[in-house]
């Protein structure tokens, strides 16, 4: 095989309760630099259990990616998402709205899918122009979900210009998966308080994630393989 | 949360040579029975690359899947598949074909959904009514797989399955792995065309211990196993 490899695990601790979620991720990176993601997240509170494989071009933009979701142990959705340069498309069934099939029509490339693994908002960072001390959108965004844990759908959900990003500057970072130095970002949102977010390395491999909206923080505990 | 999980690794160990592939797994079990599967399998000689999550109901049968392939670093596939009571279908965007829209109608609900991945074969021990030495599987609902070739290099598409796999269950035996020592359920895979597979595995969640296919010369074998796997 020529592709490399890392996988590890992210633990979702909620302000004085401890751990109430977490993220099982395996990525692969092929020689071209296409990169897919597996992720399976499990969110105690809500009792949301998330299954994401999603596949990126070289340039961090989706290519396909596959989402599923129960709630209370109960189906929520499964669905299948890919995009062309002319076309973003969902094939659903889900719980709440029996069968879709979705079609945009689009005049450029998609910038990010949200699919709502830690992971997946670590990749987002990728688009963000560190030289640019400005606040920054990604030009063409979707999210497979309206809430905010992600709990709802999956479906295809323009979202473009719900969440600008800012590179704050290098930190180094400690957490239980080890030291390192990290890019520090910030999400912002219209609606609800900004997101820190930590991530190194040419993978944007996502380190730690304080969100006071959810009174939670994200933070690497563990990491093998061959993370650049 | 109210499910329980296990998650392992299977080696693929090809005869003369050693590892040749391997298949890390996550299962998750919903306390009404339903089940998913999340399997990543490396084959090196073939340099095939595949991804399944399939979802089966508490009765083992497809609810829903998704399988994507790369071989030789190279996009194969990314295909979703949903089976209800009376339908079939792939959604799926292949290099070879492009994009597919399939949908079969079936009599009753499919009963097997061949992915391919070394865990996904092992839960075939469920299709048998009576494990008793010598029973064959009555099994005889609708089936498909996502691949006709033996390593599952194609498509993903919704293939029917075009002839009968029967299961002969053989009876519970020791076996040992790095992952420990088991109880191991062995049944065979018969085929008309190649020679038999034989399988291990775990009483209730049909986990591959032991996988033997002279076929491909290859032995696979369970080498991690943590969690609640029964």
């Amino acid at each position: 095989m020529k592709h490399r490899s890392y996988q590890g695990k992210v633990s979702y601790l909620t302000d004085g309760v401890g751990e109430m979620g977490r993220e099982m991720f395996h990525v692969t990176i092929q020689p071209d630099g296409t990169r897919t993601l597996r992720a399976t997240c499990e969110l105690d509170d809500d009792r949301l259990l998330r299954d994401v494989v999603a596949t990126l071009d070289r340039e961090w933009r989706p290519l396909d990616a596959f989402v599923r979701l129960t709630i209370n142990e109960k189906f929520t959705g499964t669905s299948w998402f890919r995009f062309t340069k002319h076309i973003a498309e969902c094939e659903s069934f889900t719980a709440k709205e029996g069968r879709v099939h979705q079609v945009f029509e689009i005049e450029e490339r998609v910038a990010e899918l949200g699919t709502h693994p830690v992971h997946a908002d670590a990749w987002g960072l990728a688009q963000v122009d560190r030289k640019d001390a400005s606040a920054q959108a990604p030009s063409l965004r979707f999210s497979t979900s309206t809430q905010p844990e992600g709990g709802s759908g999956p479906l295809l959900v323009p979202s473009t210009g719900r969440k600008v990003r800012r590179y704050i500057g290098a930190e180094t970072i400690r957490v239980a998966a080890g030291t390192f130095k990290a890019a520090h970002f910030q999400d912002s949102f219209p609606d609800k308080p900004p997101a820190e977010l930590w991530v190194t390395g040419e993978d944007y491999i996502p380190i730690k994630v304080e969100w006071s909206y959810r009174k939670q923080t994200y933070e690497l505990i563990e990491l093998s393989g061959d993370a650049r | 949360m109210k499910h329980r999980s296990y998650s392992g690794k299977v080696l693929y160990l090809t005869d003369g040579k050693g590892e040749m592939g391997r298949e890390m797994f996550y299962v998750t079990i919903q306390p009404d029975g339903t089940r998913t599967m999340r399997a990543v399998c490396e084959m090196d000689d073939d340099r095939l690359l595949r991804d399944v999550v399939i979802t089966v109901n508490k009765d083992w049968h497809p609810i829903d899947a998704f399988v994507r392939l790369t071989v030789e670093e190279k996009f194969m596939g990314s295909s979703w598949f949903r089976f209800t009571d009376t339908l079939a279908e792939c959604q799926g965007y292949t290099a070879k074909e492009g994009r597919l829209d399939q949908r079969f109608e079936t009599a009753e609900r499919t009963r097997t959904f061949g992915t391919h991945p070394v865990h996904s074969d092992a839960w075939g021990l469920n299709l048998f009514k009576t494990r008793t030495p010598g029973a064959i599987s009555s099994e005889v609902g609708v089936g498909f797989s996502s691949s006709h070739l033996p390593n599952g290099g194609s498509g993903p598409t919704l293939m029917p399955t075009a002839t009968y796999i029967t299961r002969k269950y053989i009876g519970i035996e020791n076996i040992e792995t790095k992952a420990g020592k088991f109880k191991g359920e062995h049944f065979q895979m018969l085929f008309d065309k190649y020679p038999p597979i034989d399988i291990w595995a775990t009483s209730v969640d049909c986990i591959p211990l032991r996988l033997r296919w002279d076929l491909l010369k290859q032995t696979y074998e369970l080498v991690e196993l943590s969690g609640d796997g029964r």
